[in-house]
């Protein structure tokens, strides 16, 4: 921790200027236009700011350890405090999540309708998921999963299009759904430790001193996972998930399939995971099967979607399910890749949003047997979407490479036959995201132009390459020079992979 | 005996005899409009001392008329809340009856001092004769109330008959389940009840007489099957009314509850507790479904009521500590956001209606209240930031606490049932939202069109409310301390 950071609690900073500056929006006059984006930027460029300085003054060797900590006492009955802090992991989703942010606003710079309500609403998820990635007392934890959450609802119900009320109520309730169960299943962990805590370092310690009998951690792990997982759009809950992402606005869209559905994948790991080691093990192979549904099932699923933002979305399932397989597999290499993965998968996925949103606000149709020949009046847009789709299908040289390679390994090299077979089955998904993602480039953006009128199409103006330029050029940095990314990761997980016990590589 | 023990009883009697008499003294033709700032600021004041009263620290409590008066913490808890909701629906009335023309606004405000007394009286109530006479004035009071709009309103008048006849039905089960218990323990005296539950043996008789005694009170607290009358009488009755029938009349039902079943018959948790479960599953389910599919306001609100006295019924079925806490405080949040959620439609139905519809647009015609509505509801739904967040987490810790800890493994399934039942709550406080900010405002309906007009004393109302509901999520520790210092 560098000394210039010394007492300033950053964290809070980070996730408290969206959040109060959306607070504070909120109460703007209703006739301020212009302004509310204004806020949005300056409050989403302050905490990449902060992000950035947190990235400095991180200390790399003690990935492992919370760092920056905050720590007040909130509710003393039921032991909740207001604790704060980041590892590895945290770290990784926070600059995540600050990098997607300020995309997403920039992507809606030229929101019109009803903007102060949507900025509002914007900046109180960013600020929201900011806290869950470094919340480390549960109730705070779960308090800001739900605010995270719950503005998707108006964002989607307003904004959106298409069915945008079925899919916002739809969405909503099914997140919410497994949000009671996660209030259940941490409601369990307090009352199964003793003494009773919420504090996640503290029911870890509880975990490991092995507090939690075999019993409870079958009851109990699959009713936490799946609470979470719910959100990591795991098949057979993932259906929100299609719908959601078509419906919704373009910032919407990235925030949501960028950030949001790490939070799920956030929650599996760090709390059933990192929480119930031993219930993992019991239901790994269910959840590896499943998560191989996924994976099969959204690549197939996006093969045949004819609009731009279900295949994307029905993609998004695919490569959440590589973060699932992951996750399943409990060691190393794995876990690592399901940890790179969720970051790679949100800027990718955070590109393609945004390049639908620009496509889509010149033709007005996704619709993907009308669209053509987008290359010839687009080239930046299509340029961004060809490199953006070989990231998806996993091309050396970007993020998502080294990913999905580390899940497949950690998959076959588990050890168990069961994993061996599923992880070559996910491998053959390649093949149908092959498929998808040059079906799209090849019939949206190269080919006869479709229409006489799209001859009239202008290519992204500069604010709205800003945000497709930024994440991209991460996502390629990252991709050929992923190592220090990866040993933050091993650093940070090396404490979980160690209470999983030593399981082969 | 220590006569000046129920003093906020006798601030509310005095409160009563000075409308009585300023009902009197004024000529006819002067509105009875000031009488709501005076009771206003009667209960106020009456709120004021209960809220500098300590709470008796050390056994025995202090009692009244030969122990058939209690004043313990609990009392003291439950008696802060029905004044605070009393002081709420005098400001909520008075707009609402001068704009209808109501005759009767003098009989209206001693109505609601002397329903205010009685419901003070209940929840101090030592015995089950003072219990069930206390009862039975809250309720006569009630029935008068709901039907204030005669000569206006059909529906009120029947709402009010409605109310009247099984009112009187579920006295009897009470009486008669009171009589059973007198017959098998030998006395009335709650703490006598108590001595005898201790060391009794069950009997067929004994488990009628729970069953009877749990129906009756389950009728107050309007839970499945006994809510029949609820939704009629919210739908009917005037908003105010029926925002305090909603809170007072539940939060006092609560506080009978556990002072029979917890405090008295402790002993036999073992039977009740089984029919407290099913009442409350039931509840869960019909209550959350019923809401689903209905257009007006008020009624949708209704069912909404009941599910919530279910969400409290947990506390006491938990029948521990951390139980009772966790309803006293879920109930003190209930009771402000119900007001504040009552207290927007009531201002919305002016011009809008009492349709659902009546809501669209509001976002944009009056953004103050509709963000209120949302926070209240999404209170409900038990979201954070605000109190229902909290409040939730509370008692679905006590239900889980008691299936972890104690092996109640039943009443752990009831919290998961309880969970996901708040998942289909969550769907049509939802739609209150959607119509408030979703749909747009319909250019040919009336009253669609401006903002909404917000009088003074809803004003009041709102803020206080607001307030509370945004104190009670985001720092509860000095509002827990009071709840742990009252119940010791």
């Amino acid at each position: 921790m560098s000394a210039a950071l010394a007492g300033f609690p950053i964290l809070s900073a980070i996730w408290l200027a969206p959040f109060l500056a959306g607070i504070a929006l909120m109460f703007a006059p209703a006739s301020w236009t212009r302004a509310p984006r204004m806020v949005a930027l300056a409050a989403s460029a302050v905490s990449l700011a902060l992000t950035v300085a947190l990235l400095f003054a991180f200390d790399y060797r003690a990935a492992g350890a919370l760092q920056f900590q905050e720590r007040w006492t909130w509710i003393a009955d039921l032991g909740v405090e207001y604790r704060l802090g980041v590892d590895g992991i945290s770290l990784l989703m926070v600059a995540l999540n600050a990098a997607i942010l300020f995309s997403g606003v920039l992507a809606s710079w030229g929101l019109r309708e009803r903007s102060k309500e949507f900025f509002v609403l914007l900046l109180l998820l960013g600020g929201g998921v900011f806290g869950v990635f470094t919340a480390f007392n549960l109730y705070l934890f779960f308090a800001l999963y739900e605010i995270a959450v719950l503005p998707m609802y108006l964002l989607i119900g307003v904004w959106g299009t298409g069915p945008k009320e079925y899919s916002a109520m739809k969405l909503t309730l099914m997140l919410m759904g497994g949000s009671a169960f996660l209030l259940l299943g941490i409601l369990a962990l307090y009352f199964g430790s003793t003494p009773h805590s919420l504090d996640i370092p503290t029911l870890q310690r509880a975990a490991a001193s092995g507090q939690f009998g075999i019993a409870f951690q079958r009851l109990w792990f699959p009713v936490l996972f799946l609470g979470f997982a719910v959100l990591a759009a795991l098949w057979p809950f993932h259906t929100w998930s299609p719908d959601g992402h078509a419906s919704a606005p373009t910032a919407v869209s990235m925030l949501h399939a960028g950030v949001l559905m790490k939070l799920g994948a956030y929650g599996c790991l760090r709390v059933a995971i990192g929480l119930l080691p031993q219930g993992a093990h019991l239901w790994a192979p269910a959840v590896a099967a499943l998560a191989l549904v996924n994976v099969v099932y959204g690549s197939i699923g996006a093969a045949s979607q004819t609009d731009l933002k279900y295949v994307t979305a029905y993609s998004s399932v695919s490569h959440m399910g590589m973060v699932l397989l992951g996750l399943a597999t409990l060691g190393t290499l794995g876990l690592s890749g399901a940890v790179l993965q969720m970051f790679a998968h949100g800027l990718m996925t955070g590109v393609f949003f945004a390049l639908i949103g620009l496509t889509y606000g010149r033709t007005h149709t996704r619709h993907l047997p009308s669209l053509g020949g987008l290359a010839r009046v687009m080239p930046f847009v299509a340029a961004a979407y060809v490199v953006a789709g070989m990231a998806g299908l996993g091309l050396p040289g970007l993020s998502s490479f080294p990913a999905e390679l580390l899940v497949f390994l950690g998959a076959f090299l588990h050890g168990g036959l069961f994993f061996r077979v599923v992880g070559v089955a996910a491998v053959s998904s390649i093949v149908f995201t092959a498929l998808y993602v040059l079906r799209v480039l090849q019939k949206a953006f190269y080919g006869p132009i479709t229409e006489p009128k799209y001859l009239e199409l202008k290519d992204a103006t500069f604010v709205e390459r800003v945000p497709v330029v930024f994440l991209l050029s991460i996502m390629v940095v990252v991709g050929l020079w992923p190592f220090p990314v990866l040993r933050l990761i091993d650093g940070a997980l090396a404490p979980l992979v160690q209470a999983l016990g030593g399981l082969p590589r | 005996m220590n006569l000046a023990l129920p003093l906020p009883e006798y601030g509310v009697l005095g409160l009563a005899l000075v409308v009585l008499l300023y009902d009197l003294v004024v000529p006819e033709r002067v509105s009875r409009r000031a009488l709501g700032w005076v009771c206003a600021l009667g209960f106020a004041g009456v709120l004021a001392l209960l809220l500098r009263s300590d709470a008796p620290q050390v056994a025995p409590v202090p009692t009244a008329f030969g122990g058939m008066y209690v004043a313990d913490g609990l009392a003291l808890a439950f008696k802060t809340l029905i004044v605070a909701a009393a002081m709420l629906a005098s400001l909520a009335s008075l707009d609402y009856l001068e704009a209808r023309g109501v005759r009767w606004q003098g009989e209206y405000y001693l109505l609601l001092t002397l329903v205010t007394f009685a419901l003070m009286c209940l929840v101090s109530a030592g015995d089950l004769l003072t219990l069930y006479v206390a009862l039975e004035l809250n309720s006569i009071g009630f029935y008068a109330l709901v039907a204030v709009l005669k000569g206006r309103s059909l529906t009120s008048s029947e709402a009010g008959l409605k109310y009247l006849i099984l009112g009187a039905l579920s006295s009897a089960l009470l009486l008669y389940g009171i009589s059973l218990l007198y017959g098998l323990s030998g006395t009335v005296s709650l703490a006598g009840l108590a001595a005898w539950a201790a060391g009794a043996a069950r009997s067929p008789a004994l488990v009628v007489a729970l069953a009877l005694v749990a129906a009756g009170l389950a009728f107050k607290m309007s839970l499945v099957p006994f809510h029949m009358w609820a939704p009629d009488v919210y739908q009917a009755a005037p908003t105010p009314v029926t925002a305090f029938l909603s809170v007072a009349g539940k939060t006092a039902a609560l506080a009978l509850l556990v002072r029979v079943l917890d405090a008295a018959l402790g002993g036999f948790i073992g039977v009740w507790d089984k029919l407290l479960m099913v009442l409350m599953a039931a509840t869960f389910v019909w209550a959350n479904l019923g809401a689903l599919k209905q257009r007006d306001a008020k009624r949708l609100m209704a069912y909404s009521s009941v599910a919530q006295a279910g969400y409290l019924a947990i506390g006491v079925a938990a029948g521990s500590a951390l139980g009772l806490q966790a309803a006293l405080f879920y109930a003190l949040v209930y009771v402000f956001t119900n007001v504040a959620a009552f207290q927007v439609l009531q201002l919305v139905a002016e011009s809008g209606g009492p349709e659902l519809s009546g809501l669209r647009g509001l976002g944009r015609r009056s953004p103050g209240l509709a963000l209120i509505l949302a926070a209240a509801v999404l209170s409900l739904a038990g979201i954070p930031p605000f109190g229902g967040f909290f409040g939730k987490f509370y008692l679905f810790a006590a239900g889980v606490r008691e299936g972890i800890v104690a092996g109640r493994s039943w009443l752990l399934a009831l919290v998961g049932l309880a969970v996901v039942m708040s998942i289909v709550s969550l769907f049509y406080y939802l739609i209150l939202v959607k119509q408030m900010y979703i749909e747009p405002a319909d250019p040919e309906a009336p009253g669609t069109g401006g903002p909404v007009a917000v009088p003074l004393g809803a004003r009041l109302v709102l803020g206080v409310c607001a307030a509370m509901i945004l104190w009670t999520g985001l720092y509860p520790s000095p509002i827990l301390a009071w709840i742990r210092q009252a119940l010791f």
